[in-house]
């Protein structure tokens, strides 16, 4: 007997038994679909990183401190630092002639004073505490940060509302800091852009006995909302600017005080031609004379939790399709008891162990296809449905939407692993009705 | 490490694949035009410092948000009992520093405190005036002395009158408050406007600065 | 029509079953021959080893001990690939029940015989044409449950001739037929030795099948009574 015999037999007995088989073949698929559709957003979420890391973005970023490295610092993703070293221009220049450094972008940090504009916002929260006596929103003390707007794509800085300021223009994007120390809801980030700012930067200077602090103040319009991780203030304007406050800080007395940054930048953030060269960029960095910090392990460690995640969900599928498998040998093997007599005629009519094996084997691995397709539409579909809950979300956090894709290959590893995995479920009866002794065929006489 | 932080971390990847996502050239240079800038020369009352919201409602500030068109900054160089002698040695550098567009004086009542004599007061304004168009370039605006309970007001007019005469001698420009009767913050601090007469003041200075022209 | 050669020689055939009540003899030293294109009936009572002996002679079960001979193939010899082999060649079965497969149509259940019997090519016309040899050109696309015993039982014949058989084997082929078709179902059965030059071998409980066949083994007690 062919195995195309053996199919067109196996199709015949499937339909015989039309109920037994559909439930066998929803619990395959159901744990197919769960399989595929873990499998699908797994996938997605990983390959959205990985899009990240792989072409150098700003995910294979390092930030250059001013300051000597520490020994053995390259052992950690923020090592201490060693004594302080400012970076200047011929630091700069040097760090960027470096082999396998695709951008180097300076940042300039300078301390300020924050007055946020007088009248509450529309979307501000009425019960916040830190309004002023006036009711109006309390200035602050904060850092501005200060890069070059023209490598804004090389940097991590994600815009949540409006846009990133002009270079040379006075104006200015805030962090969701901001938002929260205003009392209003991330959703309503637009509220805040088009209100101006007034920041200063100060500087102390000696009057008689006493220190005094002036500033410099500076109106700058809000033209957005930014996630940014260069450094640790709510306000992000463009480097000229920062400099211009550094200038006017430095020239006073008693920096420290005022935690006015020594190096003329007070950092560097340099972008390697991949994750894969960070190390080695970083030594060389360190061989100039400056301590690093990149988040290459912490990327490492995201990667290998993504796949622990993925091996759970992968894990929760496989004992789904196992418990499917477990699903189809009960069946198969109710088949086998129920059929004993039909066994037994086949035989007689000339079918060897080998052709009744092979029917028995067809039948199950056929219940595990129907169930690999059904699943892998259903996965699909719960996937769909879990991105639109997702996309939901971020949408509403104004991010970028996932993608779903349906990759061919794990379409054809779903199908086939489940018919592979029913054909295994599918031994031990189709063993059983091979053994079966001829003489059923006539009847249990 | 935590798994929280993992978690912030995964978050802040995504995040960071968003922004990259977005197709976002980079913005262009602006074409923008040299920031204003306005220097004030004065004493702790200019500051506003025992105003309920001083960086909001001192009068300086008002002429900045207000009278001044963006990119703008604001320089002050007012600070504690500020007599006239004090502002020349100690706020007359930051003329040559910022080389302000506007410069706004307003100094005289911690000379009337300390009975500066009108003559002297008067002499040394004229050395301040004279100083500051030298160092600058920009325009001079000086304000007289409003009433206030705590000056007394025959010194105060005679104050005025030195005030006015520098100013007309240094060529720069009066903003008059001499008619204008304000009210002390507090008992205490008699010899500072509240936030009224900063409101007041603020838009005396505004005035002359829309007369000239921004 | 009976040639001279033995198609079955049966010598000193033992056959036993171990039941949880002790080991049971069916078959006690049978020994008998049939000639090639006789019709042989099998009567006895119940127990008496009729099944049994069917069951060796089609290869459904080695025999135990002594020795089966059936057109020149010792059964003893054969191993199990071997017997399936010697039962899709050399051997037709007919069921007292048909023992049709319910889910496959009359052509079809033809043509399964045909799919196990190795036959690779023009298996539906061979079907159709033992189909209509047994009168059931009408039929081809019947499930078994919607055709009458008479009908199901030509099926099963038209199915045990697919690989043209030296020996048919029926077990109470009119059993469980109305008095009407048995006489049917007998003529087309005893013409077959003529017409195929086959062997029948038909065991039976009912005097007017016996009475149609060339001898008469009589099985009691597992020996040949005559």
């Amino acid at each position: 007997m062919t195995w195309r015999d053996a199919i067109a037999l196996a199709a015949r007995s499937v339909g015989r038994k039309l109920g037994r088989a559909v439930l066998t073949v929803l619990a395959v698929g159901l744990a197919a679909a769960l399989l595929s559709s873990l499998l699908i957003a797994s996938t997605a979420a990983q390959r959205r990183v990985l899009d990240q890391v792989s072409d150098g973005g700003p995910l294979a970023g390092i930030q250059v401190a001013p300051a000597e490295p520490d020994p053995g610092a390259l052992d950690s993703d923020n090592p201490p630092r060693g004594d302080p070293r400012p970076i200047d221009d011929n630091a700069l220049r040097e760090i960027a002639a470096l082999p396998n450094v695709d951008a180097v972008v300076p940042i300039v940090a300078n301390p300020a004073i924050v007055v946020p504009p007088p009248d509450p916002l529309p979307g501000a929260d009425p019960r916040r505490r830190d309004l002023t006596r006036a009711g109006t929103f309390e200035p602050y003390f904060d850092t501005v940060v200060g890069v070059d707007i023209a490598q804004a794509d090389d940097l991590p800085i994600a815009i949540i509302a409006g846009r990133l300021p002009l270079a040379g223009a006075p104006e200015a994007a805030v962090s969701s800091g901001y938002l929260r120390r205003l009392g209003i809801d991330k959703g309503q980030a637009d509220e805040v852009v088009g209100t101006e700012i007034v920041v200063g930067a100060p500087r102390g200077f000696v009057d008689g006995d006493d220190v005094y602090v002036r500033g410099r103040w500076v109106r700058l319009l809000v033209v957005g909302v930014v996630a940014q991780e260069l450094g640790s203030g709510q306000v992000l304007v463009p480097l000229g600017e920062a400099q211009a406050a550094r200038r006017w800080s430095t020239a006073g007395v008693e920096t420290e005080r005022f935690d006015i940054p020594e190096s003329p930048y007070t950092g560097l953030f340099v972008v390697a031609h991949g994750l894969d060269r960070v190390p080695a960029v970083r030594q060389a960095i360190t061989d100039v004379g400056y301590s690093t910090s990149a988040p290459e392990t912490l990327i490492e460690s995201v990667q290998r939790y993504l796949r622990v995640v993925e091996i759970v969900l992968a894990g929760i599928g496989v004992i789904a399709l196992a418990i499917a498998a477990l699903g189809i040998t009960n069946a198969m093997l109710a088949a086998v008891r129920e059929r004993r007599r039909e066994i037994g005629v086949l035989k007689a009519l000339g079918a060897s162990n080998r052709d009744v094996r092979r029917i028995f084997l067809v039948e199950a691995g056929t219940l595990g296809f129907l169930g690999g397709i059904v699943g892998t539409v259903v996965g699909y579909g719960a996937a769909q449905l879990l991105a639109g809950v997702v996309n939901g979300y971020l949408r509403s956090q104004r991010l970028e939407t996932v993608q779903l894709g349906l990759p061919l290959l794990l379409v054809v590893a779903v199908v086939v692993g489940s018919t592979v995995l029913a054909l295994v479920a599918g031994t031990v009866p189709a063993q059983r009705a091979a053994r079966l002794p001829a003489r059923q065929a006539m009847g249990d006489r | 490490m935590s798994r929280a932080t993992l978690l912030v971390v995964v978050a802040a990847f995504l995040v960071a694949g968003c922004s990259s996502g977005r197709d976002d050239p980079g913005p262009p240079e602006a074409a923008v035009p040299d920031p204003e800038t306005v220097l004030v020369i004065g004493s702790g009352s200019s500051e506003g410092s025992e105003l309920r919201d001083p960086l909001r409602e001192a009068w300086p500030r008002l002429v900045f948000a207000e009278s001044l068109t963006r990119p703008a900054t604001l320089v002050s160089g007012a600070s504690g009992p500020a007599t006239v002698s004090d502002a020349l040695a100690f706020q007359l550098p930051l003329a040559r520093e910022v080389e302000p567009d506007w410069v706004l004086v307003m100094l005289g009542s911690y000379d009337l405190n300390r009975e500066t004599p009108p003559e002297v007061f008067g002499s040394q304004l004229r050395e301040l005036l004279a100083a500051l168009d030298a160092a600058a370039g920009g325009r001079v605006l000086v304000a007289d002395l409003p009433a206030l309970p705590a000056y007394g007001d025959a010194a105060r007019r005679a104050y005025n009158d030195e005030i006015a005469a520098a100013v007309s001698e240094a060529g720069a420009t009066l903003v008059s408050l001499a008619n204008e009767t304000l009210e002390p913050v507090d008992d205490e601090h008699d010899y500072q406007p509240n936030a009224a007469g900063h409101r007041v003041i603020a838009d005396a200075f505004g005035a002359v600065i829309h007369e000239l022209g921004t | 029509m009976t040639g001279l050669e033995p198609a079955i020689t049966v010598h000193d055939l033992g056959h036993a079953y171990e039941t949880s009540a002790g080991r049971i003899t069916v078959l006690d030293r049978v020994t008998c021959t049939v000639l090639a294109g006789q019709i042989v009936a099998v009567m006895g009572p119940s127990g008496a080893g009729k099944s049994t002996l069917l069951c060796v002679l089609g290869g459904l079960e080695p025999p135990q001990s002594g020795s089966v001979t059936v057109v020149g193939r010792d059964l003893r010899l054969l191993s199990s690939d071997q017997l399936a082999a010697y039962r899709r060649e050399t051997v037709g079965f007919v069921f007292q029940d048909f023992a049709l497969l319910g889910q496959l149509t009359a052509l079809e259940n033809v043509e399964l015989a045909l799919t196990l019997g190795r036959v690779r090519r023009g298996r539906r016309d061979r079907a159709k044409e033992l189909l209509a040899a047994v009168g059931l050109a009408h039929r081809f696309d019947h499930r078994p449950h919607a055709l009458s015993g008479g009908e199901n039982q030509r099926v099963a014949i038209a199915r045990a001739l697919a690989n043209s058989p030296e020996l048919i084997l029926a077990d109470e082929p009119t059993g469980n037929l109305d008095a009407g078709s048995t006489g049917a179902i007998l003529d087309l059965l005893t013409g077959l030795p003529r017409d195929h030059g086959c062997t029948l071998v038909i065991v039976t409980h009912d005097p007017v099948v016996a009475a149609r066949a060339d001898r008469v083994l009589l099985l009691a007690d597992g020996r040949i009574a005559a």
